[in-house]
Order: structure tokens, then C-alpha cells, then sequence
């Protein structure tokens, strides 16, 4: 805030918030282009009534985004002027629409899949019964698509408010792995993928909530297919570290790999490596849910491990289960 | 019979197959692609009457693609109708310089879609 009387006094009462732009008291003291600014709110007409506008900075740091709002406050000419820094609710903002937009091109997608289908058989343009048999599969897998999504941003919403409600039981992994290779079969088949079994012969119980569990293995194992090109492999493994006491799945893809400057960020929600958007749109929220239900829910841990070219491994421990 | 040959770039197969279907049901003859770049290279080989493209593709988006059929003598007569569900994202006057005579968006209807390709071919659509 810079209250502005006659004698041109400028005082900082920044709140303590972080991420606020340096206004300093004096004028001359801070970033050349904020002084400007309040060089130039502190000249303007008070004639002029209330006056609210954005303008944007090009600081030392980077450019800003402020509010100001001009409010005279006397007739001989004082005046308080609000700054407020805006640049992060901006940068929040345009996360939204960038997420809105994503998500909408995510939902269509299945969507118009499932409805052109649907018309060609009402149409009567599949004409012979192996074509509509696979007609049904295809809206049946994508309808299964589109709610796997739909679990997806809502499950990770309900995680991250602390609302989703658990139900963890005492059982072991290889149900859940099973169930989730079996719905996921018939997108590895559409390109030629195959899936390998590479299971641990013994089983190990841990704490589990079944429903989350099987949703975060299959975003890893559709994530997998997605990235790998057709006629590759995909390898699930299980592991027990009897030392560390945990149990180990491994998804092990032969696809494109990560750049390795974007590994370390892969499960922060939002976040799509440049390369791989442009193999495949996606919503940044598949791989972050996977974390949430890994380390959220089930204290366990998520790693990755990647190779351009080669392939990625994603992985998750689940600490074995003692009563 | 139509003579006539259309070629179908998308990346997702479903929608390949439907499309292709839906023309090969009403009498053309259907070449396809499932990147920017396939669908370049068929264009340039096989000199179709006209492309129906995605928008998002790997290795050349639908857009790049018919800009760079217009960029080629054998391709640069070649119409283009681009089927994506995101066109809202798409400048007109870029899909206008690169061939790009309708924009349909996702989802979509077949029936829809076949009209609109026999206009383009019958060159109302121009």
C-alpha cells in the first residue's frame, strides 16, 4: 500500500505473504521499475476519482503483475494507492485454464470415440457381426477410459482435502496387479504390446486400499502403454526386501524414456515433460494421484528410474504388513 | 462407385478405423496415417483428392502437416479438413493458408463428417 499525501511520502505496509515484489519505502532503494511506478501513481491527476488498473512490471526478477487501485482521500490532493502484487494468482490462474483445457481435450477424446461408434451402428455402417462385436468392445473400453479419468480428478481432489475416505485391509498385491493387466489388455493389443509377468512366488500382505491401489497400478501400466511404441514390452514385476521389509512392483516399459531434466519432476501434479506432450496429450494428474496413493495412503514410496530411448521403470514399495 | 481418395492422419486408432469405415462404406478409396509425418510423406506418394487430419499428432501436428503440403507442387492444390478437439485453439487465418477448408471438431458425427466431405470435393466448401 502507498499511502500518498502532499509532502510525497511513500510508506511500505506490505503484508507478510510470501511471494510479494519488493516495494520498499524508498522509492529509490528498490527495483528501478517498481520506483517508477510509484514515481508515476504519485504524480497522477486526484482529480480523477477512484482509478483501479493492472499493470505489469519488468523487474530485476522477472515481470510482475499488479493491481492498483487509486483511491483520492482529501481535496488538496492526497491520495492511497493499493499495489497489489498479483503475479502469482495469475500464474495459479492461467494453471487453471491451461488444466480446464487439457482435461476437456482428455474427456473428449473417449467421447467422440464412443459417439461416432454408437452412430455407425444405429447408422447400420458395421455390417457384418465380428465388425459390431468389436464395435461394443471399442465403446465399452473407451466409456472405460473416460471413467477411469473422471476417477482420476476426482479421487486426487478428495486425497489432497483430506476427505477421501480409506479402507485398508490386510492383503496381498497380485489381485490387484491381475485385475488391472486385465483391463488394460485390450489397449496393449490395439498396439501389439505385450505384457510380461514377473512375479515374485512369494506373497507378502501389506495394508491396502483395494480400490486405490488397483486405480494407481493402472494409470502406471496405461502411462506405460501410452509412452511405448507399438509391438513393445511391458514387464511386471513384484519383489520382496525381506531387510528393509517391503514389498517392490516394478512397470517396466520399453517405450521413449524421460529427458532426464524432467525425472525428477514427473509425479508433481501438472507437470508434462515437453518431449513426451508431444507424444501423447495428457492431464499432468495420472502419475501425481499414483503418488498420493502410494505415500498419502499407504506410506509407501514411488521411484522412477528412466532412459531415453530405452524405456522407463516405475515402481512403488508398500511396507509389508504387521499386525 | 467413387473413384475418389482420401487420406485419414490420427493418432488414435478408433478413430482412424470409424472414419475410414464410414468413407469406405460410402464408396472412396481410404489411405491412412497415424502421424504428421506418415501423413506428409502419403500425401506427397499418393496425390489424394483430399486429408482429413487430427490436429495433435506425434512428430508434425495436422497443422504443420497441410502447411507444409502447401509448401510442396504435387500437394499444394490438396484441400484439408481438420477434425480435433481442439480447434478453438486455432487461428483462422492459419488453417485458412494452410489448406484447411473445415474445421470439425471432437466428438464428431460420421454423417456429419461425409457431408462435409462431399462438399469440400464437390468445391462448395471453397
Amino acid at each position: 500500500m502507498v499511502p500518498n499525501d502532499r509532502r510525497a511520502q511513500v510508506q511500505d505496509v506490505r503484508s507478510q505473504r510470501s511471494g510479494h515484489a519488493a516495494l520498499t519505502a524508498d522509492p529509490i532503494g528498490c527495483d528501478p521499475s517498481i520506483a517508477a511506478l510509484i514515481q508515476e501513481l504519485q504524480g497522477a491527476d486526484h482529480r480523477q476519482g477512484q482509478r483501479v488498473m493492472e499493470r505489469r512490471v519488468m523487474t530485476a526478477a522477472g515481470e510482475r503483475t499488479f493491481i492498483v487501485i487509486r483511491s483520492p482521500i482529501s481535496p488538496e490532493g492526497g491520495m492511497v494507492v493499493v499495489c497489489q502484487d498479483t503475479t502469482n494468482e495469475r500464474a495459479i490462474s492461467e494453471m487453471k485454464n491451461d488444466f480446464v483445457s487439457m482435461v476437456s481435450h482428455e474427456l473428449r477424446t473417449p467421447l467422440a470415440s464412443i459417439k461416432a461408434y454408437v452412430e455407425m451402428l444405429i447408422d447400420g455402417e458395421a455390417q457384418d457381426e465380428k465388425t459390431r462385436s468389436d464395435f461394443y468392445d471399442v465403446i465399452q473400453n473407451e466409456a472405460n477410459r473416460l471413467g477411469r479419468l473422471i476417477d482420476n480428478i476426482l479421487n486426487i481432489s478428495r486425497i489432497e482435502s483430506g476427505v477421501a475416505r480409506t479402507n485398508m485391509e490386510a492383503q496381498t498385491l497380485d489381485p490387484i496387479l491381475d485385475d488391472a493387466i486385465g483391463v488394460i489388455t485390450p489397449q496393449a493389443q490395439e498396439k501389439k504390446i505385450t505384457i510380461i509377468n514377473r512375479r515374485s512366488p512369494v506373497n507378502y500382505q501389506t495394508s491396502i486400499d483395494r480400490e486405490m491401489l488397483y486405480q494407481a497400478v493402472l494409470n502406471l501400466l496405461s502411462n506405460a502403454i501410452k509412452y511405448t511404441e507399438i509391438g513393445g514390452k511391458i514387464t511386471v514385476e513384484t519383489s520382496v526386501d525381506v531387510v528393509r521389509k517391503v514389498v517392490l512392483t516394478r512397470i517396466i516399459d520399453t517405450g521413449v524414456g524421460i529427458p532426464p531434466k524432467d525425472v525428477p519432476y514427473v509425479f508433481d501434479k501438472f507437470y508434462r515433460a515437453e518431449a513426451n506432450n508431444r507424444i501423447a496429450p495428457g492431464t499432468g494428474l495420472g502419475l501425481a494421484l499414483v503418488r498420493h496413493i502410494i505415500e498419502t495412503v499407504h506410506k509407501g514410496r514411488v521411484f522412477v528410474e528412466s532412459q531415453i530411448g530405452q524405456g522407463s521403470c516405475f515402481g512403488f514399495e508398500l511396507p509389508t504388513f504387521t499386525s | 462407385m467413387n473413384e475418389k481418395t482420401i487420406l485419414v492422419a490420427d493418432d488414435e486408432s478408433h478413430i482412424l478405423n470409424v472414419v475410414s469405415l464410414k468413407l469406405r462404406n460410402a464408396g472412396f478409396h481410404v489411405l491412412t496415417a497415424s502421424d504428421g509425418q506418415e501423413a506428409l510423406d502419403l500425401a506427397i506418394q499418393e496425390q489424394p483428392h483430399l486429408v482429413i487430419t487430427d490436429y495433435h499428432m506425434p512428430n508434425l501436428s495436422g497443422l504443420e502437416m497441410c502447411r507444409r503440403m502447401r509448401q510442396n507442387e504435387r500437394t499444394n492444390k490438396i484441400p484439408a479438413i481438420m477434425l480435433t478437439a481442439r480447434g478453438y485453439h486455432l487461428d483462422p487465418k492459419d488453417t485458412a493458408e494452410s489448406g484447411i477448408l473445415r474445421m470439425l471438431s471432437k466428438p464428431f458425427s460420421p454423417r456429419h463428417l461425409l457431408a462435409t466431405v462431399n462438399e469440400v470435393l464437390e468445391g462448395k466448401a471453397a
